[in-house]
């Protein structure tokens, strides 16, 4: 019994945000002490109606799509050049930790005076950039997984066959590593859909993501709008989460 | 005839390879007996181009091959443990190195499939390796090497991690093949018997140094080949 | 042109980092910035003087360590249900349902978990108002204080929130991977109650096994920026959000003691990583 109840806690703890959200963005005169205002969806329409959220959705969704592309491109061939034909050596893979490591906001506030003399500061070109300095060290780490000894091998077992290194690339290389990329595509997707910090030091609030749209929402006291922003900011990661599910659910009944 | 002339090997201070001297007639193999640590694998990675010497030359037909890359050697190493192409059918690993090579898709298919049937893997041309047995994928292993007709083949232990009876029927199938394919080539192992049933000529290595043994009867007589002891095992329980 | 590449890559990794430093060093120096006016440690020692410098490394870590702590335990009997020790398989929840449902979390970004659990902990939120309809409250100032209060219990029950379900997979893929279902079998022989197994090889085993990501956690809680800022309280503040507010909001005064702030920072984090690289793979030394 007691464990029932314990379990009962834990999944109502971890459910509650989502129906806090849900609950809000379909609310409307949400005062104290009712509990439920009235239901409405009027504020989902804001969203067809040129509203700030719904060019916030479509600025978060072309530099998370930016950032995930360029990084896991950027990633790779760093990566190749790293580790093809070789063991690097782990010193210099822990170097992409620091990045990461830093809070975004204090590594976006300790450069804002040369993006501010680089003309870069409050620019989309800015925060890509800004960004680009935790994911391409991200996709490197995460490139670095694949390089096991295995793949090294079997590369250098192609050569002895007589395959050139774009040969090994493209024939070997590419096609074993789709796991990775896959992943590092989603995952740098998400660091930049999830990203606020950084993206409102070096945008400089000109830069309007939905993580951005979401604080100044709430500080404006918007509620319904800012619960509609995070119903929003859920969308792709359930949706990458549900495909993930799928896929490994489908494996293991394979 | 290929010649491996004075081959030096060193990582820091560790000497590796010392001067290694030998020579194959094209055609024939060379077996190489010697314990782990004795720079076995490194011989042959510096021979297939995947690790570079300190000093030496390795001439084949009179041209030198030990600056050239791994990929225009037409120097094949072969491990112990057979690594194929994951992703890729049986057809499509041992047509690897032709297709390569940019052979026309009609005698591609023509030398894998017949290539198939020698190695009697022709009714799984369309699995994957990971569907394979151990015996079956060193099979592979082997075939995507001889097909291509290499200058020499560099066998690293390659029936080390069969059983014994699946290792005889390799031992077997390799000696079949690579006389129909006329492949030289260099057979590294640590088991006497298999230096023995493998190998026209011999040599023993140590510490990095090379001996090598024209005759059966030169390697036989040698103390540290281990096959003095052997007869004798074989005799005292008899 | 690989080497070329491998520099450009030493040089993504540690050019920021590096130009920040220099940066945020030389203007917390008076060596930069638009309050020049050569070398000082007046900043420094104002920042030491106001308290603030402690204050912010106090809270900053307490709240993280706090937060880790209730993660990990939650998260530990998370993985002991799940990993069904002692338990008749039929009287339980779905567990694929319940095991799902744990890991909702993942899909927030802290600035939505933090905007979430603001409207359910603050005094006219969810939770408030439950309390006024069952009769524990007659009027929002007598809900107890949850959000930016001093003791940063919003942002405690946030992280949490975020940090739970990576835990509690974590520990159950442990578990899983070194077969401690067979060790609780083992134990039962022998004649241990569930509860012992649970103290005396569960937990040390797993924390064991997983302290260096616990590490890793601690260093990014140390840098959470908009959980604090939505949840804190106004007295004490983390580095993060004391960094922000001094360096973005152009109060010229202030500004050296962001940097000072940074600098010291990222001197802690650059430490910690460093020993959870070493811990790792000893890698650095």
């Amino acid at each position: 019994m007691v464990s029932r109840i314990a379990t009962y806690i834990v999944l109502t703890f971890v459910s509650l945000p989502l129906l806090a959200a849900v609950c809000l963005s379909v609310t409307d005169s949400w005062f104290f002490p009712s509990f439920i205002g009235s239901i409405t969806l009027e504020h989902y329409k804001v969203l067809w109606s040129g509203h700030e959220l719904a060019h916030s959705t479509l600025v978060s969704l072309a530099i998370a799509s930016t950032m995930s592309i360029a990084s896991t491109f950027i990633g790779a061939v760093i990566s190749v050049a790293l580790h093809y034909g070789r063991h690097t050596t782990p010193r210099l893979l822990a170097l992409g930790y620091f990045p990461y490591a830093i809070a975004p906001v204090v590594l976006g506030s300790m450069l804002q005076y040369y993006f501010l003399r680089l003309g870069l500061f409050g620019s989309l070109s800015g925060v890509l950039i800004a960004q680009s300095f935790i994911t391409i060290p991200f996709a490197v780490l995460l490139f670095s997984t694949f390089w096991s000894d295995n793949v090294i091998r079997l590369s250098a077992q192609a050569r002895t066959l007589g395959a050139s290194t774009s040969i090994v690339i493209k024939d070997i290389i590419f096609p074993m590593s789709k796991r990775w990329i896959y992943l590092c595509l989603v995952q740098c997707f998400l660091i930049s859909w999830l990203e606020y910090g950084l993206t409102r030091v070096i945008g400089a609030g000109e830069v309007r993501t939905l993580t951005v749209s979401i604080m100044s929402l709430a500080s404006q006291a918007s509620i319904s709008e800012a619960a509609v922003a995070c119903c929003l900011m859920l969308l792709p990661p359930s949706l990458i989460f549900m495909i993930q599910y799928r896929m490994v659910s489908s494996q293991a009944h394979l | 005839m290929i010649t491996i002339k004075d081959i030096s090997k060193n990582y820091g201070n560790t000497v590796i390879l010392r001067r290694v001297q030998l020579s194959i007639p094209v055609g024939s193999c060379r077996s190489l007996l010697g314990e782990s640590g004795s720079g076995k694998s490194t011989l042959l990675k510096i021979l297939a181009g995947l690790e570079k010497p300190d000093s030496g030359s390795f001439i084949y037909q009179g041209e030198e091959l030990i600056n050239k890359p791994a990929e225009k050697r037409s120097v094949v190493y072969l491990s112990q443990d057979p690594l194929l192409f994951p992703h890729m059918t049986v057809y499509d690993n041992l047509a690897y190195g032709l297709r390569v090579r940019k052979m026309p898709s009609s005698t591609l298919e023509e030398k894998v499939i017949t290539l198939a049937q020698q190695i009697g893997l022709k009714e799984h041309l369309k699995k994957h390796p990971h569907q394979l047995s151990g015996g079956q994928r060193q099979r592979v292993n082997f075939g995507r090497s001889v097909i291509i007709t290499p200058r020499m083949l560099l066998l690293d232990e390659p029936f080390a991690s069969l059983d014994a009876t699946t290792r005889g029927k390799m031992q077997e199938l390799y000696l079949d093949i690579s006389r129909k394919y006329q492949i030289t080539s260099l057979f590294v192992t640590h088991d006497v018997r298999e230096a023995l049933i493998m190998g026209d000529t011999y040599g023993i290595l140590r510490n990095g140094s090379l001996s090598c043994y024209d005759t059966r009867a030169l390697f036989i007589q040698q103390p540290d080949s281990g096959v003095a002891e052997e007869i004798n095992f074989w005799k005292s329980i008899q | 042109m690989r080497r070329a590449i491998k520099y450009l890559f030493i040089c993504l990794c540690l050019a920021p980092l590096l130009f920040g430093v220099i940066y945020s060093l030389g203007y917390s120096l008076g060596l930069a910035g638009l309050l020049s006016d050569g070398f000082t440690w007046d900043y420094w020692i104002g920042l030491i003087n106001s308290g603030n410098l402690m204050r912010s490394t106090i809270y900053t870590i307490g709240l993280g360590a706090c937060s880790l702590i209730i993660a990990v335990m939650a998260a530990l009997v998370v993985s002991w249900k799940s990993g069904r020790y002692g338990v008749d398989h039929r009287s339980s929840i779905s567990k694929s349902k319940a095991e799902v449902l744990i890991l909702l979390p993942l899909l927030f970004a802290p600035v939505t978990a933090a905007f979430c659990w603001y409207q359910i902990l603050s005094p006219g939120g969810f939770i408030a108002r439950a309390s006024f309809h069952l009769g524990l409250i007659h009027e929002t100032s007598e809900f107890p204080r949850l959000v930016n209060d001093d003791l940063g219990i919003g942002i405690v029950i946030c992280h949490v929130f975020l940090i739970l379900p990576v835990f509690s997979y974590l520990f159950t893929a442990t578990a899983h991977k070194h077969r401690l279902h067979r060790l609780y079998l083992q134990s039962n022989t022998l004649g241990a109650s569930s509860w012992y197994f649970f103290k005396k090889v569960y937990t040390p085993m797993l924390l064991q096994k997983n302290m260096r990501v616990l590490w890793l956690y601690l260093i990014f809680l140390l840098g959470t920026y908009e959980v604090p800022l939505l949840l804190g309280g106004s007295r004490s503040q983390t580095f993060s959000v004391f960094i922000a507010d001094k360096l973005t909001r152009f109060n010229l005064g202030d500004i050296p003691s962001g940097y000072c702030m940074a600098i010291w920072y990222t001197v802690l984090i650059t430490v910690m990583t460093a020993l959870y690289l070493r811990w790792q793979k000893s890698i650095l030394w």
